[in-house]
């Protein structure tokens, strides 16, 4: 855990709180600078809450957001021109156009790149002297993405910036994204449900479930320690039933099938795979890889039934 | 400050089609006087007219409709993220937005009057003089007022429900507060006082604006519990701050009267005293004070008599109209109703020489009566009807009796009219016509000799005087008008004889002494005077007079001369000094009313230096203030 | 750079995939000697990768001597294979050995199965080597 002194980003056990509603509780999580940090969740997580405390846009209930160590409530103003921001929904006034737009933010941060921008428009193949709110939902978002690049910021706070974007727009963003951090090193948090975007470009996940943050770990570690393991169980007298040969793995999810067992583990190992295979009355024992759409849907996917399993995925993050 | 200029800027450009409606609303103060067929400087007012209005509801419209939508309206719509999401302060995104519809809507105005002030060459005459800048300022403070309304409704929060509450607590406030200024027709006061609490409330709304867009931000809801605190401060603190003023307002003292004025007891220890109080704009009430000690009592008169021979007054209260009394030797001083209420808050009354009984002449409904009471249980001891309709002047003759002398206020000016003599006998209950006096104008003067048998009419504008019986109205003697005398007036003295001042030409003066039956005796020169009235006797046979000796003079350098009445001697004691008594009697019509001789009533003038009031004994040189500024 | 694919769902690491790819297409000779190879902003903006992931493999091929970074003019294929001691090349192939078996075992494979394939791809390579350099 890095100090919040070193860290672009630092929640420090977030609460909000609508009423009786709970959006988040107790979100502590740290984006290192440099880091691409993807926050998944499913709609209704809390991310949006999330985000706007953090660029102090809201006060949380309870906890503070930080950005490069400085209480972002406090000291937003000064901080946003460090800041790029994309939101959910594009909000620059619709009447204004493209270049309109660029012209009103140059005035306000110390430095701008206006050629970049113009360059970075060009691209997208975005018209500059069409009123924002005539654009397309992919050129907004392209617009939006210009604009916050254009002062070189040293965050790049993106809230799913590809809902409702094709496969070339979406492809054309993730280029921009990574072209900004082989360029200028940019910090990313970016919270999307394009997840097979994402997954080669993030550094760190992060997943909210029901308002809590019940992953937040290195992207290549989750990948490590996440597995489908498929078997035949002759330890009982059905093929299909399992005991507690799985628990060595911390099986997250276990379906049982016709043919055997489907079981998803958070802690697998090659070492212990092998003793598993050799296990009396395991049978076609086989290990296949996990998408992160796939260790997605395992751990933040539904019900209370999976509430348990939360804690013990968390617990197994702190290795 | 680039932000700031950057929002405001985006703001205006963001309504710039309302600049377009100004222009078309500029058009039509040219189109209504063309329409009503309107030419020359009739039309070019009637523009003026026109362009005022429209100029004013544009302003004043843009001011409502953008102040609520500016920043609430982003907040709804999520669009205020954008400038939250930039390196600008809450402060700039605040003052940015409102000051680019200030701008907006002063301008929208300013282009509505173009067009008119083309065609009227240059010339736009504002209807009763008002300042158009003035009426346009007023409409831009509208902004942060609807700017702050627009938090508390769309918030949807149940948060209004207390908002509300408080405003009505503080608007009782203020209306209770305001109710004695309001009664007491203290029109100014009360303006003022309301004035400082919009400019409280105004300020405090501006910062609660501040406060729901630095607290909230994104979150409406959040806006409006930031809002409320500062809000609810300021409109309670406002209307405290309001009732304070009142307070401190209604707690004047006559310590606090500059330039007090009234009617005095008989004696001259009582007074009833009114005038502008320091730093109280209108509020005027009255005060019943004892000159002695400075004890007083806060009445609201509309008529007030003291008793003649014993320390009692009554009054009428002018927001009942019911009677009061007062008994001014004992050590509290209490009102008391009397249960008496007239009929209408006006009336002519007469208070009994021991202060028991009160005669009231009251009209209502065209009918007038005079009505007697006895004053300490309210009991209704005789009421009869007055035949005349016409203003009675009352005085007690005794216990029992009381004379009316029912003038005609109807008449004119010039008009000359008779006077009906009337008597009310108390104990039996009757009102008889005992006598006429004839020759009277409406501006006539009557006084009554202090032995109540003999009477004075004194024609002010003419001069003319005449020596009368006081109950039949019979002329005794008569003085007209004469070419050589300018001015004249007469006062009887203590033993019954009467003394006439005269003006003769510009610089010339004389008293003219005469007995009880109009028999003259004697004549005392007068020096140098254009103007000399007759004052009162600071001693028996000692008369003050008060002259004026140059052509612009006024009271405030008038001389004050003690004549000897025996020997003729005429010695100036004291220059810009008024005799209470000369004064009360010009601004009121008591005829029976007479200072006993040596009495504090005598000595107590008005002093133009430091309008103040003061006992200033002639004989003796003595002499202090009584009141204002400059007492012990 | 057609020829390389990157799986993000597969369990080896990116850098780890993107190195093998490199070497892999260096010992077919798809890649021949002193050919440039794209800039790590362009690979990485190609594949939609993290930059740093492909900086890593860039960084470990280099150290490896597959790769030369020539400052100021780009990063190209070394021209000759590198320079090793005794020791490192013993290190190294354990390093492959090692992961090659444990693969091999994840999926069920026995030893004798593994060294036939392994001996083919040697050849397969070779064979591809040997006719680049005609």
């Amino acid at each position: 855990m890095t100090t919040p002194r070193e860290a672009a980003v630092s929640l420090e056990r977030l609460m909000v709180r609508y009423g009786h509603a709970t959006a988040c509780e107790d979100v502590s999580l740290s984006v290192t600078r440099g880091a691409v940090y993807a926050l998944l969740g499913r709609n209704g997580a809390g991310k949006s809450s999330l985000v706007r405390c953090l660029l102090g846009q809201q006060k949380p209930t309870a906890g503070r957001a930080f950005l490069f160590g400085e209480d972002v409530w406090k000291r937003r103003a000064s901080l946003m021109a460090r800041v790029g921001v994309v939101p959910e929904e594009p909000d620059a006034p619709p009447a204004m156009t493209a270049r309109q737009i660029a012209d009103f933010c140059r005035r306000l941060y110390p430095s701008w790149d206006q050629a970049a921008v113009n360059q970075r428009l060009e691209r997208f193949g975005v018209p500059t002297d069409v009123p924002f709110g005539k654009l397309s939902k992919g050129e907004k978002g392209e617009v939006m993405l210009a604009v916050a690049l254009g002062h070189e910021p040293e965050l790049l706070v993106l809230d799913d910036p590809t809902l409702g974007l094709d496969v070339v727009a979406r492809k054309a963003l993730y280029e921009e994204l990574v072209g900004e951090l082989a360029d200028r090193g940019t910090t990313v948090l970016i919270t999307t449900h394009d997840l097979s975007g994402i997954e080669g470009i993030a550094t760190q996940i992060g997943i909210l479930k029901d308002g809590r943050l019940v992953l937040d770990e290195d992207a290549e570690t989750l990948k490590s320690r996440f597995r489908r393991i498929r078997y035949g169980n002759q330890m009982t007298e059905t093929r299909s039933a399992y005991g507690t040969e799985l628990d060595v793995f911390e099986a997250v999810k276990v379906k049982v099938r016709g043919w055997g067992v489907d079981a998803v583990v958070s802690n697998y190992d090659d070492v212990s795979f092998e003793r598993f295979r050799q296990t009396d009355g395991v049978v076609d024992a086989e290990i296949a890889p996990m998408s992160l759409e796939e260790i997605f849907l395992a751990v933040a996917g539904e019900g209370p039934a999976e509430k348990a399993i939360g804690a013990q995925i968390a617990k197994g993050a702190s290795r | 400050m680039r932000g700031f200029v950057t929002v405001a800027r985006r703001e205006i450009a963001e309504n710039r089609m309302a600049l377009l409606a100004a222009l078309i609303a500029g058009m039509s103060p040219i189109a209504v006087p063309i329409v009503r067929n309107f030419h020359g400087a009739h039309a070019s007012e009637e523009r003026s007219l026109v362009v005022f209005f429209a100029a004013v509801t544009l302003a004043a419209g843009l001011s409502i409709a953008l102040g609520f939508s500016t920043l609430s309206q982003g907040i709804s719509n999520r669009q205020i993220g954008f400038f939250f999401a930039r390196p600008l302060s809450s402060l700039t995104i605040w003052a940015g937005k409102l000051t680019g519809v200030a701008a907006l809507a002063l301008a929208a105005a300013l282009i509505a009057t173009l067009p008119t002030l083309l065609v009227n060459g240059g010339n736009l005459q504002m209807p009763f003089g008002w300042s158009l800048w003035l009426f346009l300022a007023l409409a831009l403070l509208l902004i942060p007022v609807s700017h702050a309304l627009s938090v508390l409704l769309r918030s949807r929060s149940a948060l209004i429900g207390a908002d509300f509450l408080v405003f009505g607590l503080a608007a009782l406030v203020v209306a209770l507060a305001a109710r004695p200024l309001v009664r007491a027709h203290a029109v100014i006061a009360l303006r003022w006082g309301l004035i400082g609490v919009a400019v409280i409330v105004w300020l405090g709304v501006l910062a609660a604006g501040y406060r729901a867009v630095a607290r909230g931000r994104t979150d409406i809801r959040a806006a409006h519990r930031a809002l409320s605190p500062v809000l609810w401060s300021a409109v309670l603190g406002g209307a405290l701050l309001f009732a304070g003023y009142t307070a401190w307002l209604l707690a004047a003292t006559p310590a606090d009267l500059q330039g007090a004025w009234g009617t005095f007891s008989s004696q001259g220890r009582y007074a009833v005293l009114s005038g502008e109080l320091r730093h109280r704009f209108d509020y005027r009430p009255h005060f019943v004070v004892d000159l002695r000690n400075g004890r007083f009592l806060k009445i609201h008169p509309t008529g007030s008599a003291f008793s003649s021979a014993a320390e009692k007054m009554i009054w009428i209260d002018e927001r009942d109209g019911e009677l009061y009394r007062l008994d001014l030797a004992s050590r509290a001083w209490p009102p008391q109703p009397t249960r008496i209420i007239l009929s209408s808050r006006w009336g002519s009354l007469a208070l009994s020489p021991d202060g028991e009984r009160v005669a009231i002449v009251e009209s209502s409904f065209g009918k007038r009566s005079i009505s007697a009471y006895e004053v300490s249980t309210g009991r209704l001891l005789a009421a009869a009807s007055l035949p005349d309709k016409s203003n009675g002047r009352l005085c007690f003759v005794g216990q029992d009796r009381v004379r009316v002398y029912a003038g005609n206020q109807f008449a004119a000016p010039t008009e000359l009219f008779s006077v009906a003599i009337w008597e009310l006998d108390i104990p039996r209950r009757r009102v008889d016509r005992v006598g006429e006096l004839g020759q009277i104008r409406r501006r006539t003067l009557l006084k009554v000799s202090p032995a109540g048998d003999r009477l004075l009419a004194l024609d002010r504008p003419t001069g003319a005087v005449t020596l009368a019986d006081a109950r039949s109205g019979r002329p005794i003697a008569a003085f007209p008008p004469a070419s050589n005398v300018a001015k004249r007036n007469a006062r009887f003295l203590s033993d019954g004889g009467f003394v006439l001042a005269e003006v003769l030409g510009k610089s010339d003066a004389r008293l003219r002494l005469f007995d009880r039956d109009g028999g003259e005796f004697r004549t005392i020169a007068l020096p140098n005077a254009f103007f000399a009235v007759a004052g009162e006797e600071v001693a028996p046979r000692r008369l003050i007079v008060v002259c004026r000796d140059r052509e612009l003079a006024n009271w405030t350098t008038q001389a004050v001369l003690l004549v000897n009445l025996d020997t003729g001697e005429v010695r100036e004691v004291a220059r810009g000094l008024h005799p209470v008594g000369v004064w009360a009697e010009w601004m009121g019509d008591d005829p029976s009313h007479f200072s006993l001789p040596g009495s504090d009533a005598t000595k107590l003038f008005y002093a133009a230096a430091g309008n103040s009031l003061v006992y200033f004994d002639p004989l003796t040189g003595e002499r202090h203030a009584v009141l204002g500024p400059h007492r012990p | 750079m057609r020829a390389l694919h990157v799986d993000p769902a597969d369990s080896t690491p990116i850098w780890s995939q993107i190195e093998e790819g490199f070497r892999r297409l260096v010992a077919s000779g798809a890649l021949l000697p002193g050919v440039v190879v794209p800039s790590v902003r362009d690979l990485a903006r190609e594949l939609s990768i993290n930059p740093a992931t492909v900086a890593k493999a860039y960084q470990r091929l280099a150290e490896s001597g597959v790769l030369t970074v020539r400052r100021g003019e780009g990063t190209y294929v070394s021209d000759s294979p590198p320079a090793m001691g005794r020791g490192e090349r013993a290190r190294v192939l354990k390093d492959g050995a090692t992961r090659y078996a444990s693969l091999a075992v994840t999926i069920g494979a026995g030893a004798p199965e593994a060294a036939q394939e392994l001996q083919s791809a040697w050849k397969q390579f070779r064979d591809g080597a040997k006719g680049e350099k005609r």
